[in-house]
């Protein structure tokens, strides 16, 4: 039985109001509504009931709320911890090199706000944020040697030879240049995806971000800053 | 259909005292016998005025199995998947005679407080 894409969409936004409860009870919960829905739905339902019956379930966040409540979790503001954590994982590591970015590892993992997928993510994508970028960047990976010479052939000309070894093909040449890239984005992309995951308490909206939007537009750039720089300068070393 | 009435009297009532009687109508509907799920939560959501988000109901019937109130037995069902069964336990059903006598007490002294 294929599924109504509103329901799957209802799921959806109820997994993620209730991504910081335990997973056994989230899991247990999501089941529930969603056999509810499979034995309450007539196969073939038309929008308007879907929508009737998922309007008497509630709003997913009130579910969510309420499995707060019976296990006595406090519904989670995201507060300085989590606007910190944004910044120190992407350019942390840059800033106080490698240390910068271990507090912000250690923050993401005290923070009650993410889920423990955001976690994981913010983790290894990627490690260091955008410090794995700037180092590739800086570092010399042309081991080229050349050989310069002259002599005189058999005929009594002089010539020069000029021969070079080691050094990249081309195409380890892209292939660097498409993991520095990656190594720019993935940071941002990661910072971006857990800044929009924070609840912001009272009311919570999903997909409203918890940083206005001066102090978003300031980390997003921030990032790009540091990432742009990191590919020019890996490019002009080239 | 949702009829609007309903909702707009459950956001009139206040909503700790709705959900605190919540539990008890819970109790109250299996006291001829155990029901499942769908049924109790279907059954409490037309009622007027008592819930306004069916889904809430999930949360508090795991809270009344934890609390060892109600007891569940999984059941096959002719149609479709398993299903839950939730029945009174003996702790349930002297919490729930205990309830009713006291919200007997309770219901006239405020209706004749509030009533002119």
């Amino acid at each position: 039985m294929t599924r109504h894409t509103l329901v799957d969409g209802y799921l959806a936004d109820l997994r993620d109001a209730s991504r910081d409860l335990p997973r056994r009870e989230r899991e247990e919960l999501v089941g529930e509504i969603q056999a509810h829905i499979d034995e309450t739905l007539p196969a073939g339902a038309s929008d308007a009931e879907v929508r009737t019956l998922l309007d008497r379930l509630g709003e997913p966040e009130q579910i969510a709320d309420a499995e707060r409540e019976r296990l006595g979790i406090d519904v989670p503001v995201a507060g300085w911890l989590e606007r910190l954590t944004i910044p120190l994982l992407l350019i942390g590591g840059v800033v106080i090199p490698v240390v910068g970015w271990i507090v912000g590892l250690a923050f993401l993992w005290l923070s009650r706000c993410w889920s423990s997928r955001d976690k994981l993510i913010g983790t290894l994508v990627v490690p260091g944020g955008l410090l794995p970028a700037l180092y590739l960047a800086l570092s010399p990976t042309s081991t080229e040697v050349c050989v310069s010479g002259t002599g005189v052939d058999s005929a009594g000309k002089h010539f020069t030879t000029h021969h070079c070894t080691g050094g990249l093909s081309t195409g380890a040449q892209i292939g660097l240049i498409l993991l520095e890239v990656v190594l720019v984005v993935a940071p941002i992309y990661t910072a971006i995806r857990l800044a929009r995951h924070l609840p912001t308490g009272e009311g919570a909206q999903r997909g409203r971000m918890v940083f206005s939007r001066g102090q978003a537009l300031v980390i997003f750039l921030g990032g790009l800053a540091v990432g742009g720089a990191a590919v020019l300068v890996y490019l002009s070393t080239r | 259909m949702v009829d609007d009435r309903r909702s707009s009297d459950t956001a009139a009532l206040p909503s700790q005292l709705r959900r605190g009687v919540l539990e008890f109508c819970v109790l109250a509907l299996l006291r001829g016998g155990e029901r499942y799920a769908v049924e109790l939560v279907q059954e409490l959501g037309s009622k007027d005025g008592l819930v306004t988000s069916e889904g809430t109901l999930y949360p508090l019937l795991s809270r009344l199995r934890r609390e060892g109130v109600v007891e569940t037995t999984w059941r096959e069902s002719s149609e479709g998947p398993p299903r839950r069964y939730y029945a009174l336990t003996a702790s349930g059903r002297s919490v729930l005679e205990a309830f009713s006598s006291e919200w007997a007490r309770f219901r006239d002294t405020v209706d004749g407080i509030i009533k002119p």
